[in-house]
């Protein structure tokens, strides 16, 4: 470089290939900020093992649409779960409520049939049922098994309580009339009443049916009921006897009332009668005491009047008569009846209370008594009937402990007992020794005669009886012979009969003429000409 | 160690990168075609260096994103780089599992090494032989393309195995980005001139 040149300098700028980088790290660090700011809510899911679930590849779905996937799988701190970590997309952040419920969807074989069993393939995957509830809850504990009717489903969830577990289990099914309108989401023991809690799940549009009014029985398994008025045995269908089920009905004769709301409580009562077991809230309390066995007398066992069930029996009042010192055994024991005027029909008042007293009272005036039946000679119960019994008088009332005491008339096998004994006795008193002395002067009357018989029948004469009637017999057989149609005199009579018949042939020709030409006596009739065979004319 | 100075440099001349007519330098424009004359390539290294921090931009989501996303029966297995050599390791694979971490990981970062290298050792006028330097370079220039490998791969399988639920591989963001980075070290490559090489080694120090 010799010459003097001004040296052009270009100036100094950033050249624009820094843009490139700058926009590498600029849409790098969108990307993040992107992704973070869209990224859906993070849950953690507590179950009780993680089959079927691997860390960055089971997913979370509901309604088969992909909500996330599982992150991580970790066991919980006390070791005996494991905790899933899970993050799912934006739009799913609604579906987080309080009572959504997780479950790993897996093959399994219930009684309700198979299900998941493309998982068998297709590996596990994590369910979700969206709830009802507030949203903004991120951890969840997941259960076992799916839920029996995944939340949101409409119909009407109701509570059971019953003092025994009986045959009702999760998954029974609800039963109105034999149809099947729900079933049984759970069935727990409840520790603290100890009483088993059940959780129904009836479907819209028979949640309709449940009233306020609505009685629930365990109809599952076979209910034989043994009692006075006889034997029955009731099943539900096939699938209540092996699996068992709740069924639902008014009690007879209830109005229907107020719908049921949801979560409202009821009883399971153990059988169909149970729901017809009304309790009357206005009775009256009798005491009737027996002498005879109480063998068979049970609380709830009927008192009828007639046939008529007015009232039931309460119990044996042992305990009051052990209070009372037992004042001499062979006094009668006193049974608690009670008697309820609504049964019969009368409105459930005291007035109609009061009314039966009172008829009653009038009642036992005029002979009512109240006796010891065997209701079912089966079962051996016995049941308490007020009657009239005619041949009974006036009587008091009695009193014991409190209670107007009704009084009682042996009856029953007592009674039976009673009538053999009263016709033993009559029996013996019959006056058997001057009859049988008679019987035997008769005896010996007719022996004589039978001996006479005999010599009768021995004697000579008698034997020839029998020959002379054998001859006798012979010639009249002969006899008859010879009239027979083969003997020689029918021949003959025959014979003369054929000729008289010729004779009078000959002579009808003769009367013929003689009335066609009564001339013909003294003149002879005129001589036809003999026809001549001829040839017929051609027509 | 001094070496010939008969350069074309030396000589005040510049070849024009268009027609490559030998032209003085100062003139800014090429006689015969009219392009724009540079004695070196213009910003070589700040270029080179841009592109090469573009490409280490990238590779990141080469490597964290799945390239490759398997779905055999419903399960989605997505796969990285990295996690699809780790797999096929498992599968006693290894001379596959060797060419891809050689062509996926191995050589992209060796590129990038290498240029970074070069950059700086003309940056700070290091005293290194240039006629490794230039090996080195050629290397570099020649192998970089090679790492296409990976993603011809992935495209292949993708066109390949559609065999809808039974098995079905999707390509994965990964693959888009380390095509990018291959791309990149490939322009980055291209715009480092390794004249400048020659240049800093041929001057004497002071």
């Amino acid at each position: 470089m010799t010459e003097a040149t001004a040296t052009v300098k270009p100036r100094r700028r950033v050249p624009v290939i820094w843009l490139v980088p700058i926009a590498a790290a600029l849409i790098g660090i969108w990307v993040v900020i992107y992704s973070y700011m869209t990224q859906g809510p993070e849950i953690t899911i507590t179950f009780s093992t993680a089959a079927g679930v691997e860390a960055g590849k089971t997913k979370i779905k509901t309604l088969d649409v992909e909500l996330g996937i599982v992150e991580s799988v970790e066991l919980t701190e006390d070791m005996r779960g494991v905790v899933l970590t899970a993050r799912l997309e934006r739009f799913a952040a609604p579906l987080l409520r309080e009572d959504t419920q997780f479950w790993v969807v897996r093959p399994r074989v219930g009684p309700g049939g198979a299900s998941g069993l493309g998982t068998i393939l297709s590996g596990g995957y994590i369910k979700l049922a969206a709830g009802t509830g507030k949203t903004g809850r991120r951890q969840f504990v997941g259960r076992d098994d799916p839920p029996l009717t995944p939340p949101g489903t409409p119909g009407l969830r109701l509570h059971l309580t019953s003092a025994s577990a009986g045959s009702v289990s999760a998954g029974d099914p609800v039963l109105f009339r034999g149809y099947r309108v729900g079933e049984v989401d759970s069935a727990e023991f409840d520790l603290q009443e100890q009483r088993m809690s059940y959780a129904l799940f009836i479907n819209e549009p028979f949640d309709a049916l449940v009233t306020q009014n609505t009685r629930f029985w365990n109809s599952g398994g076979i209910s034989v009921k043994a009692s006075a008025d006889g034997l029955e045995v009731d099943i539900g269908s096939l699938q209540t006897v092996l699996i068992g089920g709740v069924a639902f009905d008014l009690p007879d004769g209830a109005v229907p009332g107020p719908p049921a709301k949801e979560g409202d409580r009821y009883a399971l009562l153990p059988n169909r009668d149970a729901i017809n077991q009304r309790s009357f809230n206005h009775y009256a309390d009798f005491v009737v005491s027996f002498t005879q066995s109480l063998r068979g007398v049970r609380p709830g066992a009927p008192v009828e009047y007639r046939g008529i069930p007015i009232g039931t029996i309460q119990r044996v009042m042992i305990r009051e008569m052990s209070e009372q010192g037992l004042k001499g055994l062979g006094a009668p024991i006193p049974v608690l009846i009670r008697v309820e005027p609504a049964r019969i029909g009368l409105p459930d008042t005291p007035a109609s209370v009061a009314q039966l007293e009172a008829a009653l009272r009038t009642g036992v005036e005029h002979g009512l008594r109240a006796t010891l039946q065997t209701g079912n000679l089966l079962t051996g119960s016995s049941l308490v009937a007020l009657d009239f019994h005619p041949d009974q008088g006036a009587a008091p009332l009695g009193s014991f402990a409190g209670y107007t005491e009704i009084p009682v008339l042996a009856g029953g096998i007592e009674r039976l007992e009673e009538q053999i004994s009263a016709l033993l006795a009559k029996l013996n008193a019959l006056p058997l020794d001057p009859t049988l002395r008679e019987l035997d002067a008769t005896l010996v009357a007719v022996r004589d005669a039978v001996e006479d018989l005999k010599n009768l029948l021995g004697s000579d004469e008698t034997q020839a009886i029998p020959a002379s009637i054998e001859s006798a017999v012979l010639e009249t057989n002969r006899i008859l012979d010879s009239l027979s149609p083969d003997s020689v005199a029918a021949e003959r009579l025959n014979r003369s009969l054929a000729e008289l018949t010729e004779v009078l042939r000959n002579l009808e020709s003769v009367t013929r003429t003689l009335a066609d030409k009564p001339s013909a006596v003294i003149f002879s009739p005129p001589a036809t000409k003999d026809p001549v065979p001829q040839k017929r004319s051609s027509p | 160690m001094s070496y010939p100075a008969d350069t074309a440099a030396a000589r005040g001349l510049a070849l024009c990168h268009v027609c490559y007519q030998l032209d003085p330098v100062g003139r800014h424009h090429c006689g015969r075609c009219g392009a724009a004359l540079h004695l070196r390539h213009a910003n070589s290294l700040q270029r080179t260096v841009a592109l090469l921090v573009t490409a280490c931009i990238l590779y990141i989501p080469a490597n964290v994103l799945p390239i490759m996303d398997t779905i055999q029966l419903g399960r989605a297995g997505p796969s990285t780089i990295i996690g699809g050599v780790v797999f096929l390791l498992k599968l006693n694979d290894y001379p596959i599992a060797a060419v891809i971490f050689i062509a996926s990981v191995m050589v992209p970062l060796a590129k990038l090494g290498a240029m970074f290298y070069l950059v700086w050792s003309v940056q700070s006028h290091h005293r290194s032989s240039p006629r490794q330097r230039t090996r080195v370079y050629q290397l570099a220039e020649l192998v970089g393309r090679w790492s296409m490998v990976d993603v011809f791969v992935v495209a292949i399988l993708v066109a390949l195995i559609q065999l809808g639920g039974l098995l079905t591989i999707l390509p994965g963001p990964a693959a888009l980005a380390f095509a990018g980075v291959v791309v990149v070290t490939m322009l980055a490559a291209e715009s480092f001139d390794p004249r400048l090489i020659w240049d800093q080694a041929g001057q004497p120090h002071d």
